[in-house]
């Protein structure tokens, strides 16, 4: 996703760098800003372009000698480290907010955020101000969690293995299980843990406000090696197997495109949309049939229609027995 | 081959900061090699005026004037180092460590560039980021909604903006006029908190809603209502989203089931024959999820919440009645 705002925020503070810091090798250059040598060598070849030419033919004039010192000759022009534009500020300080007001931190971690957040307000100066009106939450119903999500933290630090009872909403009830930890990731308003389970054998997300306990084990958490998660749309499962399940949604169910992934999804005459989809999950889509009430229902397959209907009837039946 | 793009705003960026005087447009057009290659005057003025917007979003502080007080016209340029560098930053690693945390959430964003950005910037003035022992956490903001960029440039600079908004259950988008005060990310979701012209009052938007592009009013053209001292944005989103207490619920729940009921009741006590009985805070929309745990779930009090999930259920049993409208 490199573009020429991105590449030129890069070589100015490539230049800025080098002026301050003629003779920083190459891999250390490369070290210090998070990118592969290669990436610096071509920049360095990029820089070979520009200049100040209408002063005096001046061009830079960036070298590697041979023991892959780096020199950058020519830079007359007064390059310094540059001032934090306004998004550049935001980006950074509604983050560093967002992360301090996490409940679980440990101490030591809010107070270093609490820490940086000062100095960075200071060296952003007025464009600190652009950060005022934004606010990231990171978790949401997550709050009350608190000590789930700092044995959480501890057991991915750490690397130690997990016993979890955890709530599987498709059956409304608790499991119990072993997990060794990967990774703690915040992504959609939800702290997820992701762990290989003893149990499924298999890499599961387990999320925060469904962990009834998590208990520390001595033993050392040893995942098995799986493909790296791609974070780019969140987390919305893919089903690509599954049943095909159709819904005719009212207006006041069209919310349900917002949060399911679908195939196929056509207007109505009412205002509402039939939609088509994959799941691997029927139980899931009885509890959205029952969420809908009049603002949606199944249209097929045949069996989930009856589901729908039974369950409903049956608690309905337990509202006659319990009376209000 | 085209000159690529970065080539032309680096070597702007050093005409600028090494001139020590207004630098003109012809000079610099004399200066820079893409400028010079510009078949046309119409070209070159548009290339110009888009590096120039470019520059300023680099963080610059590009000003104009001219170098003879007795010219009035101000057709030259300059950036003065004195005004765009970034003061001296010092941080311990565990604070460098921290800020690379930050700068990781908005990846994949549309701030990714800026974050990024930002972070090339203070280790350009030596702040080194190695690995320090730091919470263990990956916070991901997500920022898809192409809104996302329009409104934040809207908010920043307090310019009222028009969009096309789709309300919950319709079908179609109307226009909207709003005046930005806030936005805020809530439960992955982002929210436009402003004074909205076409109600005059306060309202609350959600980014996945607005179904174009939004346009920003023209500079000149200011804030019609007054903007609060605070603005609650988190407060307000929380609400719009059905969050808060209205009143307590009474509820029933079979034993062993309901589990983020349990979590969120207020008090548990165990009823008898399997059932146990938990006090829930409820705003609106809560017989909707009531609903959803079927047979598991009979609620006791409030009368119109108890009528409400009912009404839910018979729906869903195919007994449908006519639509009961929550209280």
């Amino acid at each position: 996703m490199s573009n020429a705002i991105d590449d030129t925020r890069r070589l100015l503070s490539l230049v800025a760098y080098l002026r301050e810091r003629p003779g920083t090798h190459l891999d250390d250059v490369a070290r210090a800003f998070g990118l592969p040598v290669a990436q610096v060598e071509a920049d360095l070849g990029t820089l070979h372009m520009c200049g100040t030419s209408f002063m005096a033919d001046d061009l830079l004039e960036p070298h590697v000698d041979f023991e892959g010192r780096v020199f950058l000759d020519n830079a007359d022009a007064p390059v310094r480290p540059v001032r934090l534009a306004p998004h550049e500020a935001l980006a950074l300080l509604v983050a560093l907010r967002a992360l301090a007001g996490l409940s679980g931190l440990r101490e030591r971690d809010k107070v270093a955020l609490g820490r940086v957040t000062a100095k960075l307000e200071d060296a952003a100066g007025e464009a600190a101000r652009a950060a005022e009106g934004v606010t990231v939450e990171f978790e949401g119903d997550d709050a009350a969690q608190e000590s789930a999500f700092a044995t959480m933290d501890r057991a991915v630090s750490e690397k130690r293995r997990l016993r979890l009872r955890y709530y599987v909403p498709r059956r409304d009830e608790i499991t119990e299980r072993e997990v060794d930890p990967i990774r703690l990731v915040l992504v959609d308003g939800h702290t997820y843990l992701v762990a290989w389970c003893r149990q499924a054998e298999g890499r599961r997300l387990f999320r925060l406000d469904r962990v009834a306990e998590a208990v520390l084990l001595d033993e050392a958490s040893e995942p098995q090696p799986v493909e790296p998660l791609d974070l780019a749309d969140g987390f919305a499962p893919t089903a690509a197997d599954g049943i095909e399940v159709v819904l005719e949604l009212g207006p006041g169910g069209r919310w349900v495109t917002e949060y399911y992934r679908y195939d196929k999804v056509e207007e109505l005459a009412d205002g509402g949309l039939r939609l088509t989809l994959r799941t691997p999950d029927p139980a899931g889509i009885r509890r959205l049939a029952l969420r809908l009430g009049g603002h949606g229902r199944v249209i097929s397959p045949p069996e989930l229609v009856d589901d729908v209907r039974r369950t409903a009837s049956a608690a309905l039946a337990a509202y006659a027995d319990q009376a209000g | 081959m085209a000159i690529p793009k970065q080539e032309r705003l680096v070597s702007l960026v050093m005409c600028l900061l090494a001139a020590r005087r207004y630098v003109t447009k012809e000079e610099l057009r004399q200066s820079i090699e893409s400028y010079r290659l510009c078949t046309s005057d119409e070209a070159f003025d548009r290339m110009f005026e888009r590096d120039k917007d470019d520059v300023r979003e680099l963080g610059f502080i590009v000003e104009t004037g001219a170098n003879d007080p007795l010219i009035e016209s101000a057709d030259g340029y300059r950036i003065r180092p004195e005004k765009n560098t970034l003061p001296p930053v010092e941080l311990d690693p565990e604070e460098a460590a921290a800020l690379a945390l930050a700068a990781g959430a908005w990846q994949q964003s549309a701030l990714a560039g800026a974050a990024t950005g930002a972070l090339y910037k203070l280790k350009a003035a030596g702040v080194e980021i190695d690995s320090a022992p730091l919470t263990s956490v990956e916070p991901r903001v997500t920022a898809r909604e192409p809104a996302f960029g329009p409104l934040l440039d809207a908010l920043r600079t307090r310019r009222p903006i028009q969009f096309a908004y789709r309300r919950s259950g319709a079908a179609e988008a109307t226009p909207r006029v709003v005046e930005p005060w806030g936005m805020s990310c809530w439960r992955g979701r982002w929210y436009l908190v402003g004074f909205s012209r076409d109600r005059q009052e306060q309202r609350v938007f959600r980014l996945d809603r607005i179904a174009d592009k939004p346009k920003p009013k023209p500079l000149k053209e200011a804030f019609r209502a007054e903007v609060p001292e605070k603005v609650d944005v988190r407060g307000q989103v929380a609400r719009f989203a059905g969050e808060g207490g209205e009143g307590i619920a009474r509820i029933r729940v079979r034993a062993g089931a309901g589990f983020p009921l349990r979590a969120r009741a207020s008090a548990v006590v165990p009823a008898g024959e399997g059932w146990d009985e938990l006090e829930l805070s409820h705003g609106h929309g809560l017989h909707h999820w009531l609903a959803e745990f079927g047979p598991d779930v009979v609620v006791l009090e409030p009368p119109h919440l108890r009528a409400a999930v009912v009404a839910q259920l018979r729906e869903a049993a195919g007994e449908a009645t006519e639509q009961v409208k929550v209280g």
